[in-house]
């Protein structure tokens, strides 16, 4: 039988697969009275329950899920509530290829996805695994898009149609004739969608497509997923942790814990009842607090976006001349980003904080919340203060929440760098050049002691490896690099670790052991034996400083870490066990397993666990929440926090997390080209657009919520920007006109 | 100074001492460190150009490369020195590069030197003569008499035909993209898996280093000292090379274990891609003979046509055993 195309062309049936045929052309018997066409089936889950081999609990437990053509889903949920599980088995992978026991149906129409070969199953429902360099096993784009149709046996005219649609439908035209290893993220990204889809699957199944992207380069990829969805009405099932940026894109939400969906809702209606995203321990979308906090604005449906919240808010006359005001915010805590040790004066903007509103100092120990927790783990702060020791603002407060110190003292009694002493780190006009491309251009840097520094930029910026040479992992063709006042030379990584502790972004590749617990003994063992001619008091000072390490992480609750609860104890002191301290890193019960057998956020979690165990006075963190979800980030975040407070811990953070750099960064830096652009609070960096376009940043959500409602006032922009919710509610409210 | 380097017992020793250890350690260290992993992985990698040898038939080039291989073994040296001159042409035609060539260059040097080396120490003549340098007994027990001519010749010899099979693997690496080796082995009646397996070896082997490289980062990031001691701190090096050895079974978790579960997740991909579907495959490029490939042709059949003849009559016969 020979199948005529479009066009006129004809081909024998047995070289297109079924769902290329049209229905009318399917030979008899494979197309059952009633069956829809394809294009137009519906994926429906029912009852689907899946355990893998050797493992006592279910992975999935009587799912049920129904994706239209046409319809795009956002399933979500903590780590390891079976969101990849969930993505096999769509994809009739599981348990084909992954042993298991499946009980339920997958079927697509009349079809069950289950019964068939992943190779037929791959024509139905295409999967995107969340690492692109493991989906692409050619050197050139043109032969990966081709690879699958090639094994198709398709005629080469219709290959070449399917990689030219492909490219088209991915924005990835322009790449057709580059080599593979020389793309982005984003692109590899890209180039993975594309091949994919040159399968022609009627659903589309996206594990974490944007963990490892910058946010311009995410959105790229949204938009991309946007037209296939709109255009080729394609069923997408899109799994994520990124909600805020997510969230406008897809039409549906599906919230999974535990193996079970606990909520599936239109976008639209998905956030109205907070509580099972409390419960399974997900932050709320900052525009959905804010609406939440602002019912008598937000009378009808909950925005979406911060377009579609600008726009409720800008109809209140109120709203928009509060946020025309010259130096709003004047509130602003940015979370906790005026507390803690060491916090400097805005080096780029000046003081415009209003005296008047200085507050007395909180508390030296402990954190100081006033008031509960809002709904979705962010926290309700009465009168600026903020977590961590509160805030001593002697005339100076600036925008952002940072502090003006007099004296060099932050409030609380805290460690803050001094006239002459050393800074925590300094690069001084490093340049450096790799593999013949000029990776750092005169990049220059000072980290202060105590501070919880962001670096950020878009991927290739040079943000890992201006980090990296405070290790020693490379040495600058021009400048120079100092940790503590001391030189850093290229190749004395083991000494550098000493006192700076480098959390690499592939956590996984930090993991040596057979089990969690000798993962976390890791350092001491080897480091003794392995450092030849140790002096003694560095060894004192050593074992001092992991004595002081373990005294502090016994003051911290573990239930507070571990869910983001109240914080209703103060800890005991003393040393922890390896138990408790398995508890205070979310791992209790695992010290006997595998690292391997844990999930990835869990692994991320010991690797950083086993960092602290040495002890180290600065910490490089690059990427700390990638593949985690938001509320095993804020714990995560949060027990930094209050390290680094207590004890006069530095941090550098190099993330693509905005909220995160909002909420916990005392200072940002902003990077591109190898070159440091500016430097300044989060309020004010976030507020420099000009700055973040040039980097390929994108704001948080509250910050461009802010910058749009001056922009609508006919405002200049402001110099500083809301950055959490709390605040920004704070201005507002009183502005509101009454009704 | 002469004098005393040739004419007395300590400056022979010296200069015996020099020959047999210090040149053959700096050379590893001179290939660490002028290519290092990083290094191999760029040499290994296709050069996306558009040059007559990259739009050759990729069978030919694979076939190509397997009679140069086999001509390397059964050919005479002078005859096998010829053909390797001869394979350089290809060279200047594809125009590599000046990093890939100072690549290429100490690829090839630093081994040669080492086998030319090692080959005038170590082989030695039958009838005890033609030595360059003869060394005095205070070196004795490093078990050879001196450097002899014979040896070195022989060890020219070996370089050749080993440079001769390198060189022209690393030219077929380089002009021909993945897929069009996998078309050509297919298309020599090679079933597809075949093919994958090459590309996937050759793809990821790059992503292989560069992981090594990181892994080992990671390591010392967790406090374990890989820093090599300087060359004057005899005393050191003992303790780095059990550091090192220890760290062997450290790394290998992590790359073993991150590797499977990268090769679980291409498999998967692979499967999805309907991979192994059909006993064959159809390509979106097919290659049709040009003149070139015609003119390639009639070249490698003028060579196998000479190489049989010089192995059929024993032209320029081998010196050593026929």
């Amino acid at each position: 039988m020979t199948v005529q195309r479009p066009g006129g062309q004809q081909f024998p049936a047995g070289q297109l697969p079924a769902g290329q045929l049209p229905a009318g052309q399917l030979p008899a018997g494979q197309l059952p009275a009633g069956q829809l066409p394809a294009g137009q089936r519906r994926l429906v889950v029912t009852d689907l329950s899946f355990r893998y081999a050797g493992q006592s609990r279910n992975a999935l437990s009587h799912v049920n899920l129904t994706v239209a053509p046409g319809e795009m889903v956002l399933v979500t949920g903590p780590s390891g509530c079976g969101k990849s599980t969930l993505s096999l088995v769509l994809a009739g992978l599981a348990p084909s290829r992954v042993a298991g026991r499946l009980a339920g149906s997958v079927l697509l129409g009349e079809e069950n996805i289950s019964s068939l070969e992943p190779a037929q199953a791959g024509q139905r429902v295409g999967l995107v695994f969340q690492n692109p360099n493991l989906q692409l096993f050619h050197q050139m784009v043109e032969a990966e898009i081709a690879f699958g149709p090639e094994n198709l046996r398709l005629p080469r005219q219709i290959i070449s149609e399917r990689v030219d649609a492909s490219l088209r439908r991915t924005g990835a035209t322009a790449l057709r004739k580059a080599a593979t290893f020389t793309l982005s993220g984003g692109e590899k990204q890209r180039v993975a969608i594309a091949a994919t889809l040159a399968m022609e699957p009627e659903v589309l199944v996206l594990d974490e497509p944007l963990s490892d992207l910058d946010p311009v380069g995410a959105q790229d990829v949204l938009r991309s997923l946007e037209a296939l969805r709109d255009e080729r009405r394609l069923a997408i099932v899109l799994i994520e942790h990124r909600v805020d940026e997510v969230l406008e894109h897809v039409d549906r939400v599906v919230l999974l814990d535990d193996g079970r969906v606990v909520l599936d809702r239109p976008a639209a209606d998905a956030f109205a009842d907070a509580g099972p995203w409390l419960a399974a321990g997900v932050a709320l979308p900052e525009v959905i607090q804010v609406a939440r906090g602002l019912p008598e604005i937000f009378t009808g449906a909950l925005p979406l976006s911060v377009t579609q919240a600008a726009a409720v808010l800008a109809a209140s006359p109120g709203v928009v001349a509060g946020a025309a005001r010259p130096g709003a915010p004047e509130h602003s805590t940015a979370g906790h980003g005026a507390a803690g040790g060491g916090r400097m004066a805005a080096e780029s903007a000046p003081v415009t904080g209003d005296p008047a509103q200085a507050e007395e100092p909180g508390p030296p120990d402990g954190p100081a919340l006033a008031g509960g927790q809002t709904p979705g783990g962010g926290l309700a702060l009465a009168g600026g203060q903020t977590p961590g020791g509160g805030l001593a603002l002697a005339g100076g407060q600036t925008p952002g929440g940072g502090l003006a110190l007099a004296g060099g003292q932050t409030p609380g009694g805290e460690r803050a760098s001094r006239a002459g002493e050393a800074a925590a780190g300094v690069w001084a006009g490093v340049s450096l050049s790799l593999g013949g491309r000029q990776v750092l251009d005169g990049a220059s840097l000072v980290l202060h002691q105590g501070e919880w520094l962001a670096l950020i930029g878009a991927n290739g910026s040079g943000k890992t490896t201006l980090a990296g040479l405070a290790v020693g992992f490379e040495a600058p063709d021009r400048g120079s690099v100092e940790i503590g006042g001391a030189a850093v030379r290229k190749g004395s990584v083991a000494a550098q670790a000493e006192r700076v502790g480098f959390l690499l972004q592939a956590a996984d590749e930090m993991l040596f052991c057979n089990s969690v617990d000798d993962e976390l003994t890791f350092g001491p063992r080897y480091r003794r034996a392995g450092v030849s001619g140790a002096e003694p008091a560095a060894a004192g000072r050593r074992s001092a400083k992991r004595t002081r390490l373990r005294i502090m992480i016994g003051s911290i609750s573990q239930a507070h870490v571990l869910k983001d609860r109240p914080n209703d104890e103060i800890g005991h002191s003393g040393e922890l066990s390896q138990d408790e301290l398995l508890a205070v890193l979310g791992l209790q019960g695992l010290g006997a397993r595998s690292p391997w057998q844990l999930s990835q956020g869990q692994r991320q979690r010991l690797a950083l666990g086993a960092l602290l165990a040495g002890a180290p006075d600065l910490l490089i963190l690059d990427e700390p929440t990638t593949g985690q979800d938001t509320g095993h980030a804020r714990a995560f975040m949060t027990w930094l926090e209050q390290l680094r407070e207590r004890h006069g811990l530095t941090y550098l953070m190099i993330t693509h997390d905005m909220r995160a750099v909002a909420r916990y960064a005392s200072r940002v830096a902003v990077m591109a080209g190898g070159r440091i652009l500016a430097t300044g609070t989060p309020a004010e960096i976030f507020a420099r657009t000009d700055v973040l376009t040039e980097s390929g940043i994108i704001a948080p959500p509250i910050a461009r919520l802010h910058l749009r409602l001056a922009a609508s006032a006919g405002a200049p922009p402001p110099a500083a920007v809301h950055l959490d919710v709390q605040s920004f509610l704070d201005a507002v409210r009183p502005r509101l006109a009454p009704v | 100074m002469a004098h005393f380097l040739t004419g007395t017992l300590l400056g022979r020793s010296i200069v015996a001492y020099v020959i047999v250890f210090v040149v053959p350690l700096v050379l590893p260290v001179v290939f660490i460190k002028l290519i290092g992993l990083g290094g191999i992985r760029d040499l290994l990698a296709y050069e996306p150009k558009d040059t007559v040898l990259h739009r050759l038939d990729p069978r030919l080039k694979l076939i190509y490369l397997g009679v140069v291989g086999i001509l390397s073994v059964l050919l005479g040296w002078q005859p096998m020195l010829i053909l390797f001159a001869l394979t350089i042409i290809p060279w200047a035609l594809l125009r590599p590069s000046w990093q890939r060539t100072r690549l290429l260059l100490i690829f090839f040097v630093a081994p040669s030197v080492a086998m030319f080396w090692s080959q005038g120490l170590y082989n030695l003549p039958p009838n005890g003569q033609g030595y360059l340098i003869h060394f005095p007994w205070t070196v004795a027990w490093v078990g050879t008499p001196g450097l002899a001519k014979y040896g070195m010749i022989y060890g020219l010899e070996q370089i050749g035909r080993v440079l001769l099979a390198v060189s022209t693997s690393l030219l077929v690496l380089l002009t021909t993209d993945v897929t069009d080796m996998t078309w050509a082995l297919e298309h020599l009646g090679l079933p597809p898996r075949v093919g994958f397996a090459f590309n996937a070896a050759l793809r990821f082997l790059p992503e292989m280093l560069s992981r090594t490289t990181l892994v080992l980062r990671a390591v010392e990031l967790r406090g374990y000292d890989l820093s090599r001691p300087r060359w004057y701190q005899v005393g050191d090096w003992p303790d780095y090379v059990r550091r090192v050895t220890r760290c062997v079974p450290i790394v290998t978790v992590p790359l073993l274990i991150g590797s499977l579960r990268g090769t679980t997740t291409m498999a998967m991909v692979a499967d999805a891609r309907a991979f192994g579907l059909h006993k064959r495959r159809t390509y979106l490029r097919e290659h049709r003979q040009t003149r070139a490939d015609i003119a390639a042709w009639a070249l490698m059949a003028l060579l196998l046509i000479g190489a049989a003849a010089a192995v059929r009559w024993h032209f320029w016969a081998r010196p050593y055993g026929g």
